[in-house]
């Protein structure tokens, strides 16, 4: 599994349990499950490519 | 549970039970509470964590290793705990005790394993919350 793919399985756990252990209703749920999805995705995203410009060789 | 006149909420037995099982046995918390659905569902999310996390080559902490690890040791080890009975089976059997640094995915491993732990802890105080009826 690439690097990736690990931070979005990881991403999708984490997700799903402040989802369901977050908000009350089923609706509401699912709409705070994808934006803690949405944001540990874009964030990780965001800093890889921060990274990327350090010159940490 | 029951409610007293100042609003203060009075545990009972199932609340801790519904607790103490969900840390022993992921979901199982919450389908001793009828919330069947959600326990097969956060059950499986723990333990995917808990196995993909072996399977990357992460590592159990405990008292086994305090002498590689330090300190760190017992925080790690508190996180692992987290998944209750596997955490302990693993170590009685001897399952993701070797450190396994050379391959590029232990440390990855490792977090996954930890927060498995860390996420378990999190849905046993929502199991007991919910025998409580603190939350639906």
């Amino acid at each position: 599994m690439n690097h990736f793919l690990l931070m979005v399985v990881f991403a999708f756990a984490v997700s799903v349990v402040f989802g369901v252990t977050g908000r009350e209703t089923t609706r509401a749920r699912i709409f705070y499950g994808l934006k803690v999805f949405a944001e540990f995705v874009g964030i990780g995203l965001a800093l890889g490519w921060l990274l990327y410009w350090l010159p940490l060789r | 549970m029951a409610e007293t006149e100042a609003g203060a909420v009075q545990v009972g037995g199932m609340a801790w039970l519904a607790g103490l099982l969900a840390w022993l046995v992921p979901g199982v918390g919450h389908l001793l509470l009828g919330r069947v659905g959600r326990g097969l569902l956060l059950a499986g999310v723990v333990y995917g964590l808990y196995f993909v996390g072996l399977l990357l080559g992460g590592h159990l902490y405990g008292l086994h290793n305090v002498d590689e690890a330090g300190l760190l040791a017992y925080v790690f080890g508190f996180c692992d705990l987290g998944t209750g009975l596997v955490y302990l089976v693993s170590l009685w059997g001897n399952i993701g005790i070797v450190e396994q640094a050379s391959r590029a995915t232990a440390e990855y491993g490792n977090v996954f394993l930890m927060v498995a732990g860390l996420l378990n802890y999190l849905l046993a105080l929502d199991a007991f919350d919910i025998a409580v009826r603190r939350k639906i």
